[in-house]
């Protein structure tokens, strides 16, 4: 058993599919960043607000001044340029998984599932040879090329995206998306302007085959696209599906990342006849055939890395199970909700009011949130209680700083979970700066409108 | 070539699929049959542009009397030209609300009513003479407060005397041409986007109505219930009241202005006696929400209906009303900011940004 899983992970596959993926990444990634930039989301995200909400032990990371953060990304689109040509590509590869994993370290408002996707994508990207085949990497430096390498440098692609579209699948296995078509339920209707499709989708038939379709398609799609008799019929469903999240909900670049990233799948058959094709369009003389080239890794930093990828996947596996450390309704009290490939799964919404006393004088009151945060942070942070949390600290901070001892912090949140009506989130009567945050359980959540677990 | 079969006879399925459905539409229950083209057109056709009319008329009424006291002042031309601002300020009530399209695009709200006015400012530019009012100096020393102020800050035989003064009547009417062509502009436009208005369906953003949604949830926030009642009454002051920042603080009839704008904006929640929010919600399931609101606006009403002197002097005597009406409008903002959205998928957010 374990030999055969040896066997697999060192046996010698073709370099090909792990170029076609290079390219397509860092072409998607490049249009993104621009898109990103053009968009002037650099300046509102990360320029113009005056907090932003750090991750727990990453309160280091900081944002530069606005210059520095348009250099950043100036850095990181071409980085990603490289990437794709294949150029420099081990530096290429080290600097967009830094510059893209630092800016999203720096505010967890703009959290995405698809940009820690692409942090961990750029990740794994630095640890395979992948500028090895069909990049400028090899016409620069010839001795460079190879045709083969070891297995596990596709096969960890393959592995990631299956980790993504399962666990995405096992989150929607609730009662609330299953029996209730919840939020289904409500964001179709809300589309229903859409040509042709739009009066289906005020239908609450149609709701429920959405979320059964969707769970289903997340829970099989990976294994229909390992097997070569499924694939193309499962590739269908991939372009389908995502071109159909695309023009329904707000989601940005992520269909097409994930259509670019499902072509690794394919065979190498079906990759080297890309590149064949791609080749020609330039030039005719292209050939088919090549000499093997098979890249032999040394034993001992295959081992390192080896122990370090199995350690990833492990880390991979078990952190979407950590909300079950946590008691009460994970999509109420959102512990250990990130990090879980838990996509477009819930309707919830906000709002904070925060009281500010003055134990000296015993005056108390309100704040003024938008003074401190965008509409965006404050949005994000009227219905995640670790960043109510932070941001009464940082109230805290503020009236210190203001010449006002000890100031006594207090939150009246209201939230909607899913179209139920909007309740009170957490303990109103309590001060928030007497409460440190930590991985422990925030018992200061008030129950859930549903009792229900996921 | 067996692939090729296999993607058809899937394409064929598809179709199949699609193609079915219509027959059977009269058995399913729709999650909403709200018209909203109808919802829209409502809006815009018996609502918003009736309310630009109404407020540019009333507009240009108070520059007419403005250039007659400009021309001839004595006591009849500024009792005129008091009430005519009293009468367009109470009807900028029922468009103050609607900063979205032509109205964001010239920032008619910053233009018209930032208040309180800033009087050392407005001398200043009286001194000086040929103030640029678009400069952001000026945000303060324009529009309707800085009316009031000239009009009404002291009594009416010191302001006839005040303007014996040329320059005060110059910038008086600086002022108010300001106004009138900013005015004019938005309602040069809306003629346009009317029809934009009418078309942009869905709720994401961009939609008209995620942006009514918006802008309705931002006044009720920030103009209503702290311009007009939580900054006077200190709720951002640590509890210190500023009564000379409430709205018309000079002509003194703040509550007035205050019941125009709730009475506006239950109106258009109500879309007048046509399809409104109201409706949206209901068709959505939501009726037990659109109740809730319901009650919740009466509350307000009857609550801001019991005040009749001047801000300054509820302040100072029936405080504990005041934070009581703020709480009510707190409630309100909870359902129209949390639940409506909510309910009707629409995305609240004042920025463009992706999900997941």
């Amino acid at each position: 058993m374990f030999k055969s899983i040896k066997h697999t992970l060192t046996s010698q596959t073709h370099l090909a599919p792990l170029a076609v993926f290079r390219i397509v990444f860092g072409a998607i990634m490049l249009f993104s960043i621009l898109r990103f930039i053009a968009n002037g989301w650099v300046y509102e995200l990360y320029v113009s607000p005056t907090y932003y909400f750090s991750y727990y032990g990453f309160e280091w990371v900081k944002p530069l001044p606005e210059l520095g953060m348009y250099f950043v990304f100036g850095i990181m689109a071409i980085s990603f340029l490289f990437q794709a040509l294949g150029l420099f590509y081990k530096a290429a590869s080290i600097v967009s998984f830094a510059s893209f994993t630092y800016v999203e370290l720096l505010d967890k408002t703009n959290y995405l599932n698809h940009y820690y996707f692409v942090s961990i994508i750029c990740l794994l990207l630095i640890f395979v040879p992948a500028h090895r085949y069909f990049s400028l990497d090899v016409i620069r430096k010839p001795e460079l090329k190879k045709t083969h390498a070891p297995n596990w440098v596709v096969l960890i692609f393959k592995l990631q995206l299956l980790l993504v579209y399962f666990y995405a699948g096992l989150a929607k296995l609730n009662p609330d998306w299953l029996f209730n078509a919840m939020p289904l339920k409500i964001w179709l209707p809300s589309k229903a302007n859409i040509p042709l499709i739009g009066t289906l989708l005020t239908k609450e038939w149609v709701a429920y085959l959405f979320s059964w379709f969707g769970a289903i398609y997340d829970l099989s799609i990976p294994f229909l696209l390992l097997f070569s008799r499924t694939r193309f019929f499962a590739y269908f469903f991939v372009i389908a599906f995502h071109i159909m999240t695309w023009l329904l909900f707000q989601i940005g670049m992520f269909p097409f990342i994930m259509i670019g990233a499902t072509l690794i799948f394919f065979s190498v058959d079906f990759h080297r006849n890309l590149i064949y094709k791609t080749k020609n369009l330039f030039a005719q003389k292209a050939v088919k055939e090549e000499i093997e080239k098979k890249l032999n890794y040394r034993v001992g930093t295959s081992g390192i890395a080896m122990a370090l990828l199995c350690f990833h996947f492990a880390l991979q596996v078990l952190i979407p199970f950590r909300y079950a450390l946590y008691p009460g309704n994970l999509f109420w009290t959102e512990q250990g909700y990130r990090f879980s490939w838990r996509v477009m799964l819930m309707e919830k919404a906000g709002y904070a009011i925060f009281h500010a006393t003055d134990p000296k004088t015993n005056q108390t009151w309100e704040v003024n949130n938008y003074d401190f945060l965008s509409p965006n942070q404050e949005k994000m942070m009227s219905t995640q209680p670790d960043m109510i949390l932070q941001f009464a600290h940082y109230l805290e901070e503020h009236y210190q700083g203001l010449g006002i001892e000890n100031p006594k912090i207090r939150a009246e949140v209201y939230v909607s979970l899913n179209g139920t009506l909007s309740q009170a989130y957490i303990d109103p009567t309590l001060d928030l700066t007497k409460i440190k945050e930590s991985f422990k359980a925030k018992n200061w959540i008030l129950d859930s409108p549903q009792k229900q677990q996921h | 070539m067996m692939k090729k079969k296999k993607f058809l006879y899937l394409l064929l399925f598809s179709l199949f699929v699609i193609a079915c459905d219509d027959t059977k539409k009269e058995d399913d229950k729709a999650a909403t049959d709200m018209d909203q083209a109808a919802f829209l057109a409502n809006l815009s056709d018996q609502i918003i542009v009736p309310n630009y009319t109404e407020f540019k008329l009333s507009v240009n009424e108070l520059k007419l009397a403005i250039d007659s006291f400009v021309l001839l002042r004595n006591q009849t031309n500024l009792d005129l030209v008091q009430l005519k601002l009293k009468q367009a300020y109470i009807v900028w009530q029922k468009v103050s609300f609607l900063e979205f399209g032509p109205a964001a695009q010239i920032a008619l709200r910053g233009n018209a009513n930032v208040y309180p006015a800033d009087v050392t400012k407005v001398e200043s530019n009286i001194n000086n003479g040929n103030a640029n009012l678009d400069a952001l100096g000026n945000s303060a020393a324009k529009g309707f407060p800085t009316l009031d102020y000239l009009l009404n800050h002291t009594s009416d035989s010191a302001i006839l005397q005040e303007f014996t003064d040329s320059k005060r009547g110059d910038y008086l009417n600086l002022v108010s041409n300001d106004l009138n062509s900013k005015t004019n502009q938005v309602i040069a436009d809306w003629a346009s986007y009317q029809n934009t208005f009418k078309t942009s369906l869905g709720t994401n953003i961009g939609s008209s109505t995620g942006m009514l949604i918006n802008a309705l949830n931002q006044h009720l926030e920030r103009y209503f219930r702290d311009g007009k009642i939580g900054i006077p009454i200190g709720v951002r002051s640590s509890g210190i009241a500023l009564p000379d920042n409430s709205e018309a603080y000079y002509g003194a009839y703040s509550f007035e202005l205050i019941q125009a704008n709730f009475t506006a904006l239950k109106n258009i929640y109500h879309g007048s006696s046509g399809l409104g929010l109201d409706d949206y919600l209901v068709s959505a399931g939501a009726a037990d929400l659109n109740d809730i609101i319901n009650t919740q606006i009466t509350i307000i009403e009857s609550k801001i209906n019991q005040f009749s002197g001047t801000m300054p002097d509820a302040i100072q005597n029936n405080l504990s009303e005041l934070n009581s009406t703020y709480s009510e409008i707190q409630k309100l903002i909870v359902f129209w900011k949390v639940d409506m959205p909510s309910r009707l998928g629409v995305l609240i957010t004042y920025q463009d940004n992706d999900g997941d």
